[in-house]
């Protein structure tokens, strides 16, 4: 059921499940979960932070956490202040998924990371909390780059664990604000700095498209779609990779976009949200990947919920 | 903008990391941010982007700078900046 919030915040009524309790994305879906990020709390038993903030004021680090289900947006200001010159930018986006299991990189485990102050996504811009609608997005500027591992070229015995063969799914949120930025990532796996996982925005004239990379090792665009892409809304981009039966498919905002027969699985080390720019790189908002693909009636179900929630249509 | 070349990574990025930590009262150890300036490689040497945002002061004395088009004609892959290695990282934040 697709409630069309408009991008407003859910009031707990909607959270509500069956049974009359608070519902969970990951509490419904979150088997095979790889790794799980968002501004909203994704799961009943995770307990820890949600994002950690560099203020530009004297650019002091601070965890933010969640006030109820949301980020806890009083504590963000009060870290960055609200003057007409307070940015605030996130340096960690903590992952809410648990799945965790490898050996940390110097910088981070199964967090998404940035170490240097020219890609870390802006969240307050001029003391005001970055946003579209009433739902706070990160972004705004070009370039932004969170990834894991950050410190590049280790592995971290995460996602490099889940093996050579494995399918994969993700779902990626984003705001696109500049319709002349091109491969623009919602968000991708990868291999060192090759993108095979990669749900993108196509380098063509206008009206631009999603895109997906698959595995070959020179990034070229497999799949492209079909739905030309929105400007300053949120956005669903979805990715589905399986190896056997070897379907992959590409869909944006719950509309399939195309599929392929012939992906062969290979190697992912790397996690990147969003970044990769010609322009400034959307704005995002979630980012989920699942180690395996959940059935094709749970996958429109996570969309359902994520549309839902972020008032796609 | 300006280019500075290092031999090593260790080098670019602890300069990179010294020129930070003027503006920051937090030691690494606490911090995620080690740097602030885009780092690029040809394969041999190691570029850093500078546009003094964060002033360098005389840390950067004795080095001459390069251009864009230099480092371009270098080798330096401008659109893929590089990130530094795990034991990069690591003797960052000893």
């Amino acid at each position: 059921m697709i409630l069309g919030l408009g991008n407003t915040i859910p009031s707990d009524s909607v959270r509500q499940g069956l049974g009359g309790g608070v519902s969970y994305l990951l509490d419904n879906y979150g088997t095979n979960i790889g790794g799980a990020y968002s501004f909203r709390k994704l799961s009943s038993t995770y307990t820890g932070e949600c994002i950690r903030v560099r203020r530009s004021s004297d650019n002091a680090e601070a965890d933010i956490g969640f006030n109820g289900d949301y980020l806890d947006e009083a504590a963000l200001l009060a870290h960055t202040g609200t003057g007409g010159s307070d940015d605030g930018f996130i340096i960690k986006w903590y992952d809410q998924s648990g799945a965790f299991v490898g050996t940390p990189s110097a910088l981070n485990d199964g967090d998404l990371a940035q170490s240097s102050t020219t890609y870390q996504p802006r969240i307050v811009n001029n003391g005001v909390i970055v946003k579209g609608g009433d739902l706070v997005k990160a972004g705004d500027r070009s370039r932004n780059l969170l990834a894991n591992p950050m410190a590049g070229g280790s592995g971290n015995g995460w996602i490099t664990n889940w093996g050579n063969v494995q399918d994969l799914a993700i779902f990626c949120v984003a705001y696109p604000t500049d319709t002349n930025a091109y491969d623009a990532w919602f968000g991708c796996a990868s291999y060192s700095a090759t993108e095979r996982g990669c749900v993108g925005i196509t380098n063509s004239a206008a009206p631009r498209y999603l895109t997906l990379r698959t595995q070959d090792g020179t990034s070229y665009i497999k799949l492209t779609g079909t739905t030309p892409i929105t400007y300053d809304t949120f956005a669903l981009g979805t990715a589905v990779l399986k190896a056997s039966p070897a379907t992959t498919s590409l869909s944006l905002n719950g509309v399939p976009q195309g599929t392929l027969t012939n992906w062969t699985n290979s190697a992912f080390n790397n996690l990147r949200w969003p970044g990769g720019a010609s322009g400034f790189s959307p704005d995002a908002a979630e980012f989920l990947i699942y180690q395996t693909p959940p059935n094709a009636t749970d996958i429109a179900a996570i969309e359902s919920d994520i549309i839902n929630y972020y008032g796609i249509s | 903008m300006e280019y500075y070349i290092f031999n090593t990574e260790e080098e670019v990025f602890s300069k990179n990391a010294e020129i930070y930590d003027m503006y920051t009262t937090q030691p690494r150890s606490e911090r995620v941010t080690l740097y602030c300036y885009s780092v690029f490689g040809n394969g041999e040497y190691f570029a850093m982007e500078y546009d003094g945002s964060y002033d360098a002061k005389d840390l950067l004395n004795g080095l001459i700078p390069e251009t864009e088009k230099e480092v371009i004609n270098q080798g330096y892959n401008l659109e893929k900046p590089i990130d530094p290695s795990n034991d990069t990282v690591k003797h960052l934040k000893l």
